[in-house]
């Protein structure tokens, strides 16, 4: 089975973005690491090759910084990778990013594409499925487990409140991966060897990109910490403080 | 007109539709109406009519009955074709994550998720969204043709704010042909997990238990707590090793774990003690606790 697995490259968890001067994006920083989610779907996909063979091939949408998560997912056991690179695709939207993807996946013809389900930086959770439509593959967001059937897929999603739902769907599909759902492996010192002699090749991102959303501010959110003083009698102060605990508080219900 | 994609499932309203309207009534962009797609709808659509909104349209087929992301979106592009709506809103659920990015990327139009608020001060609304997992926040706004596709968190808007008309607004069916052939995806009927998974977002009361507690043995007291309350019971706790650090709390944001038991003998907080490090992606991961 022919897999591909799309990776974004994100700052890290622990680190506070800083704004740029204009106040619209993030200056760039030293730290990053792959989105967390698509890291379980590189698992994922790596697992699905032991069991029934095929390759796996990361591709990735991003600045030339991005080469490093590539590595990384080649290390723990990729066999090979595709690089959609340019600069402006470090903070584009889902379409921008999603076209870029398809553009060079699209001559491929993948067996199975796993994403994550959202990423750590814009949180759009929408590049996957958007990606899908571009490709024709028919698809599953919020998976937990991939069993593979001959030319077919069942895929456990999670769905709200605690219930689950098995969905079948012929192959090829597209699926994006819950965070979580298996355990990740280490790259192995004979992985991270390897995974210099492995063929990286690399894309031009597709030049008239449209984005369709733009960011007219970025800020730190605004933490409202005010006092009230409620007047009136004992009796109407008391009323007057638990509408506002029900209504604006939502502690009482 | 805003367009309000309602959400049901076997009959039963999403109340988060409810938010969804509160929202759209909000956003400044001219008259609201509801499209609730599905099968067997009248219940729901008389339930829906009575929103002050422009009317509710059903959406009818027994291609809908169970939903499936090849079905709403065929469905919903060609409803959105002939009410040519300026916004499409939905509320930010796991059913609108599958289909939503579907069906933009198939009218080739934008689409913000995760909306918290709706700013009207400029001629065009901006839509503010967490970024960067609640770190920062952005005013977004939508580019290119419409209709622009909007979906809000859920608990951002109030649902008991969503305006009442006068009399029941006018319920129609529009049609649209679903070829049920095309439908690539066979749902199987949903199902409950063990008890272990429980849902504390969904929970009612959440008994947590600290430094306090002592000992795992004495763990059986607070289980038989959350058992009196006719509570089911999370994933317990690892065993405490000897404390290694001064004990703190810790807020439990990362990796989406909205919650911890606060093992305080640990001096930090267990991964083993989240009851799931999954994303809750219907919330915001600002929230902990």
């Amino acid at each position: 089975m022919k897999i591909a697995v799309c990776i974004k490259q994100v700052p890290t968890r622990d680190s506070q973005p800083r704004l740029d001067k204009a106040r619209t994006w993030v200056l760039e920083q030293d730290a990053f690491e792959m989105n967390e989610p698509d890291a379980y779907a590189l698992e994922e996909a790596l697992r699905l090759r032991e069991q029934h063979g095929g390759e796996v091939v990361v591709c990735s949408a991003g600045p030339s910084r991005v080469a490093q998560v590539i590595r990384e997912a080649l290390a723990r056991g990729a066999d090979r990778a595709i690089h959609v690179e340019g600069d402006a695709l470090a903070a584009a939207d889902a379409f921008v990013v999603a076209d870029a993807l398809a553009a060079a996946m699209k001559e491929e013809q993948f067996d199975l594409v796993l994403t994550g389900l959202q990423s750590d930086d814009q949180g759009f959770a929408q590049t996957g499925v958007i990606l899908a439509e571009r490709l024709g593959l028919t698809h599953a967001t919020i998976v937990m487990e991939v069993k593979v059937e001959g030319d077919a897929l069942k895929v456990k999603r999670e769905l709200e409140g605690g219930w689950f739902q098995w969905v079948g769907m012929p192959l090829p599909a597209l699926l994006t991966i819950q965070s979580g759902i298996n355990q990740l492996r280490y790259a192995t010192l004979k992985g991270i060897m390897a995974a210099k002699k492995k063929d990286v090749r690399k894309a031009a991102a597709p030049a008239a990109a449209e984005p369709r959303q733009r960011i007219a501010r970025l800020y730190v959110p605004e933490k409202g910490k005010k006092t009230e003083m409620l007047s009136g009698s004992p009796q109407e102060a008391a009323r007057a403080l638990v509408q506002k605990l029900r209504d604006e508080a939502r502690v009482l219900s | 007109m805003i367009l309000v994609i309602a959400e049901q499932r076997d009959g039963t309203l999403n109340r988060a539709t409810w938010e969804t309207i509160a929202a759209a009534q909000q956003a400044g962009g001219g008259p609201v109406s509801v499209a609730l797609p599905g099968s067997g709808l009248l219940a729901i659509a008389s339930e829906l009519a009575a929103a002050a909104v422009q009317e509710v349209v059903t959406i009818e087929s027994p291609a809908l009955a169970t939903y499936t992301p090849d079905g709403y979106t065929a469905a919903l592009a060609e409803a959105i074709g002939q009410l040519s709506p300026t916004i499409v809103a939905l509320p930010h659920t796991y059913q609108t994550r599958d289909f939503a990015p579907k069906l933009a990327a198939r009218l080739d139009r934008a689409l913000v998720t995760d909306v918290v608020a709706i700013k009207t001060a400029e001629k065009s609304p901006m839509f503010v969204r967490p970024m960067f997992q609640g770190k920062l926040t952005a005013d977004v706004v939508p580019l290119g043709p419409g209709p622009h596709f909007v979906t809000f968190q859920l608990g951002a808007f109030r649902a008991d704010q969503a305006a009442r008309g006068k009399s029941p607004a006018p319920v129609r069916a529009l049609a649209v042909t679903v070829d049920a052939a095309a439908i690539r995806q066979r749902p199987e009927p949903p199902f409950r997990e063990a008890r272990q998974a429980v849902d504390l977002s969904q929970a009612e009361r959440i008994v947590s238990v600290g430094r306090g507690i002592k000992e795992q043995s004495n763990l059986a007291l607070a289980q038989a707590l959350a058992a009196g309350g006719g509570g089911g019971r999370g994933p317990p706790p690892p065993p405490p090793p000897p404390p290694k650090s001064p004990p703190r709390a810790r807020s439990a944001t990362r990796g989406g774990c909205r919650w911890i038991v606060r093992w305080a003998a640990r001096g930090r907080r267990s991964r083993r003690s989240c009851t799931s490090r999954w994303a809750f992606p219907g919330r915001s991961s600002t929230s902990s606790g």
